[in-house]
C-alpha cells in the first residue's frame, strides 16, 4: 500500500484548471519532494490530501483512504503544515503545543508535547506568548506541532518558506530526524538545494502537471543537467 | 464530542487574555457607568451642601408679616440667611437673592398675586448647577403652600379641604395582560421594560461581533487551516467556538449589569428607579430561570449567526463591519416591538414578527413580571428551530472547503472588475 496514491487529479478554482490531471504516489518511509514555482500547484495538491480542499475529479488516498469520502479517517494519520500559517497570539508556545496534543490523544498528550518542545528547540521561550515570537521560532514551533505526534504522514508545505539560512538548517535537520521515527514526509519547496538535501524522491511540477518523478539523481541525469535546478528549466522548457 | 473543551477554553484564554476586549467590553462598562452614577449623585449632593454653605439674601422691602414669615421660613429650612438692603445686590458673593416687594403682604390677602423675585449666582454651568437651581425654587414653593395653609388656618379653613380635597387612585387596565395594575406601580414597569431590551441588543450586538471575530481572527492569524486538518469532528470546532463565544457574551453582559446597578445604586439620590429594582428582585425564580434559557437560546442562536457571517470576511475589521450592519434592523425591530400595539399589526405581520427569534427579548421581561410561561417555551421553541437550521448551514459551510475558497472568489470577480 502506498502511503500516498494520486491518480488523475484535477482541481478546478471555478473556470480555472489548478491541476491537469497529475499522478504520482508516495511509498511509506519516503522523504518525497514536490518541486515548482510559484503557481505550479503544488500547494493545490497538498491542501487536497490534508482535505482542506475537494478534488474535481481524480483519486487521492493515503495509506488507502480517500481523502475526500474518508477524510476524518485521513485526519487521524496525518499532520498538515501550510505554506503561510501563524499561531495564537495570546497562548504561550507551551498551551498551543498542548492543545493540538490533546485533540490527537488525550490521554497521552504530555508525550507528545514533550517531543514537540524537544523537536521546536524553544527551550524555555515555550512558555511565552506567541505574540511575543519572532518569524523563526513560530515556523519551528509549527513545525513542532506538525510532527510531535509523529503521524504516519508529514504534509509540510514549503517547511522553510521565509526563513534564513540558520534556521532553515536546523528546520531541515528536524525533518531528517523525524523521518527515521517511521513518519512519511510529503513536503512541497521551491527551493531545489533543500529538496536535494531532503528528499529521496522528487516530482517536478508546473502549470498543474508532472513533468518528471524520481530521485533527484535519476532526474539530474535524464537530462544530463549538472544539478537538479538546471534539470528542472530543462525539462519545463521541453 | 473530542475537541468541544479545548476549542473553548482556547477561544476564551484567546478573548480575555486580549487587553482590547479586556478594556473595552469588561472595564469600560464596568468603571464608566459607576462612574457616571457617582457623578449624578455626587452632584446633587454638592448641590445641597452649596446651598447650606452659601449666603442668602433676603431684602425686605416690604417689612410686613408675611415677609417676615418668609425670612423665618427660609431660616427653618437650614438656608443661611442675610438679610440686606437693594445696594447689596451688586455684591456678586452671595448665592441666592431673594427681594420681597414692597405691599408683599397686602397684595397677597387681596389676591393681586405680587412677584417675589429670586436670583441665583452660578459660577459656571455643570450637573450641580440643576441641584442649585431647584432647590431654592422647591422651597419657595413650600412656602407658598405653607402661607397659604396659614390664612386658611386663620380664617378656620382646614388647608387640606384646598390643598388636597380628595385622593387619587388611578388603576390602568392592561387588557393584553387581564388585570388591573396602579398607575404608578405601571410606570416603573414601562421603565424597566423598555431599558432591558436596548441592554439586550448591546449583548446580541456584541456577541455577533465576538463571533465573527472568532472565525474571521482564525483567517487573519492563518490559523484556520491547521484547525481544520485537526482530527476532530468540524461540528466539535463549531460548538467550541459557539460557546466560546456566548461565554464572552456572558461575561460581558455580567459586567455591564453589574456597571448599570451600580450606575443606579451610586446615582440614587438623583434617580427615584431603587425601588423599580427591589420590585424585579421580588420576581419568582422560575420565571427568571426560564427567561435566562430564553436569553441563552438567543445567544447561542447570535453566535452560531456571527460564525455564518464570518464566512463571507476577509478580515476582523470585515467581520467586525459585517456584524455591526445588522444592529440597525435590529434596532428597528425592538423599536417596533416597543412602541407598536401588536394586537392591532395585521396578521400577516404579527407571523413574521413572532417567527423571529430576537422578538421574544423585547418583552421578555413584561411576561416574566407577568409569569406568562407559554410565551417563554414558545420564544425558545421558536429559538431551537433558527438555532438547528442555522447550525445546519454552518456545518456545512465548515465541511465544504467554501470557508478557505470564499476569498479567492471574491478576489477574482475584484480583479475581473479591474481588468
Amino acid at each position: 500500500m502506498y502511503a500516498v496514491e494520486v491518480k488523475d487529479l484535477v482541481k478546478y478554482y471555478g473556470s480555472f484548471m489548478a491541476l491537469k490531471g497529475i499522478t504520482f504516489h508516495v511509498d511509506e518511509g519516503d522523504i518525497y519532494g514536490l518541486i515548482g514555482p510559484n503557481g505550479a500547484g503544488k500547494s493545490t495538491t497538498l491542501r487536497i490530501l490534508a482535505t482542506l480542499l475537494k478534488p474535481s475529479s481524480g483519486v487521492a488516498r493515503i495509506f488507502g483512504y480517500d481523502v475526500d469520502k474518508d477524510a476524518d479517517r485521513v485526519r487521524r494519520i496525518i499532520s498538515y503544515l501550510p505554506e503561510e500559517a501563524g499561531g495564537y497570539k495570546y497562548l504561550t508556545g507551551f498551551e498551543y503545543l498542548s492543545m493540538n496534543a490533546k485533540m490527537y490523544d488525550p490521554e497521552n498528550f504530555r508525550e507528545y508535547v514533550e517531543y514537540g518542545i524537544e523537536i521546536s528547540g524553544l527551550g524555555d521561550r515555550i512558555y511565552d506568548r506567541i505574540g511575543s515570537y519572532s518569524k523563526g521560532m513560530i515556523r519551528r514551533l509549527l513545525l513542532a506541532r506538525a510532527l510531535m505526534m509523529k503521524p504516519r504522514l508529514a504534509i509540510l508545505d514549503e517547511p522553510t518558506a521565509g526563513m534564513d539560512v540558520v534556521h532553515a538548517t536546523v528546520i531541515r535537520d528536524i525533518i531528517k530526524n523525524v523521518a527515521r521515527e517511521d513518519v512519511t514526509i510529503l513536503l512541497s519547496s521551491h527551493n531545489m538545494l533543500e529538496v536535494h538535501y531532503l528528499c529521496n524522491k522528487i516530482s517536478l511540477i508546473n502549470e498543474g502537471r508532472i513533468v518528471a518523478s524520481g530521485s533527484p539523481s535519476e532526474i539530474i541525469d535524464s537530462v544530463n543537467a549538472s544539478n537538479l535546478e538546471e534539470a528542472f528549466v530543462r525539462l519545463v522548457r521541453g | 464530542m473530542r475537541g468541544v473543551r479545548d476549542i473553548l477554553v482556547k477561544e476564551v484564554k484567546e478573548t480575555f487574555r486580549n487587553p482590547r476586549y479586556l478594556i473595552f467590553t469588561i472595564l469600560f462598562p464596568l468603571l464608566i457607568y459607576p462612574i457616571m452614577g457617582y457623578m449624578f449623585g455626587f452632584s446633587f449632593s454638592a448641590a445641597q451642601e452649596t446651598i447650606s454653605k452659601g449666603t442668602v439674601l433676603v431684602v425686605d422691602l416690604d417689612k410686613s408679616s408675611f415677609s417676615h414669615l418668609l425670612t423665618d421660613y427660609l431660616k427653618e429650612s437650614g438656608l443661611n440667611v442675610i438679610e440686606s438692603d437693594p445696594n447689596s445686590l451688586n455684591n456678586t458673593e452671595y448665592l441666592i437673592a431673594i427681594i420681597i416687594p414692597k405691599g408683599f403682604s397686602e397684595s397677597i390677602l387681596n389676591g393681586s398675586q405680587p412677584v417675589l423675585k429670586s436670583r441665583v449666582n452660578v459660577g459656571s454651568i455643570s450637573f450641580m448647577t440643576m441641584g442649585i437651581v431647584s432647590i431654592p425654587q422647591s422651597i419657595l414653593e413650600g412656602f407658598k403652600k405653607y402661607i397659604g395653609s396659614e390664612i386658611l388656618i386663620e380664617n378656620n379653613i382646614d388647608p387640606r379641604i384646598i390643598y388636597d380635597p380628595f385622593r387619587i387612585d388611578t388603576l390602568v387596565y392592561v387588557r393584553e395582560w387581564g388585570r388591573l395594575v396602579p398607575q404608578p406601580q405601571l410606570s416603573m414597569y414601562i421603565m424597566n421594560i423598555y431599558i432591558w431590551p436596548w441592554i439586550l441588543f448591546g449583548l446580541i450586538i456584541s456577541i455577533l461581533q465576538i463571533s465573527t471575530v472568532f472565525l474571521s481572527e482564525e483567517k487573519e492569524q492563518k490559523t484556520l487551516e491547521i484547525l481544520l486538518t485537526l482530527p476532530i469532528d468540524r461540528k466539535a470546532i463549531i460548538l467550541g467556538k459557539i460557546l466560546g463565544s456566548s461565554i464572552v457574551a456572558i461575561s460581558a453582559t455580567a459586567s455591564y449589569i453589574v456597571g448599570f446597578v451600580l450606575y443606579i445604586v451610586l446615582g440614587s439620590t438623583f434617580f427615584s428607579m431603587v425601588d423599580g429594582f427591589t420590585e424585579i428582585l421580588n420576581t419568582p425564580l422560575h420565571a427568571i430561570i426560564l427567561m435566562s434559557i430564553l436569553f441563552f437560546l438567543e445567544l447561542l442562536f447570535t453566535a452560531s449567526l456571527g460564525l455564518g457571517i464570518a464566512v463571507f470576511a476577509q478580515d476582523t475589521k470585515a467581520a467586525e463591519s459585517l456584524a455591526g450592519s445588522f444592529a440597525m434592523p435590529l434596532m428597528l425591530l425592538i423599536l417596533a416591538g416597543s412602541i407598536l400595539d401588536l394586537e392591532s399589526l395585521p396578521l400577516i405581520v404579527k407571523y413574521i414578527y413572532y417567527a423571529i427569534p430576537y422578538s421574544y427579548m423585547i418583552k421578555a421581561f413584561e411576561h416574566m413580571l407577568l409569569n406568562d410561561y407559554s410565551y417563554f417555551i414558545f420564544g425558545s421553541v421558536i429559538t431551537i428551530i433558527w438555532l438547528i437550521i442555522m447550525l445546519f448551514i454552518v456545518s456545512k459551510i465548515f465541511s465544504s472547503e467554501k470557508l478557505l475558497t470564499m476569498r479567492v472568489r471574491l478576489w477574482k470577480r475584484r480583479r475581473g472588475v479591474k481588468e
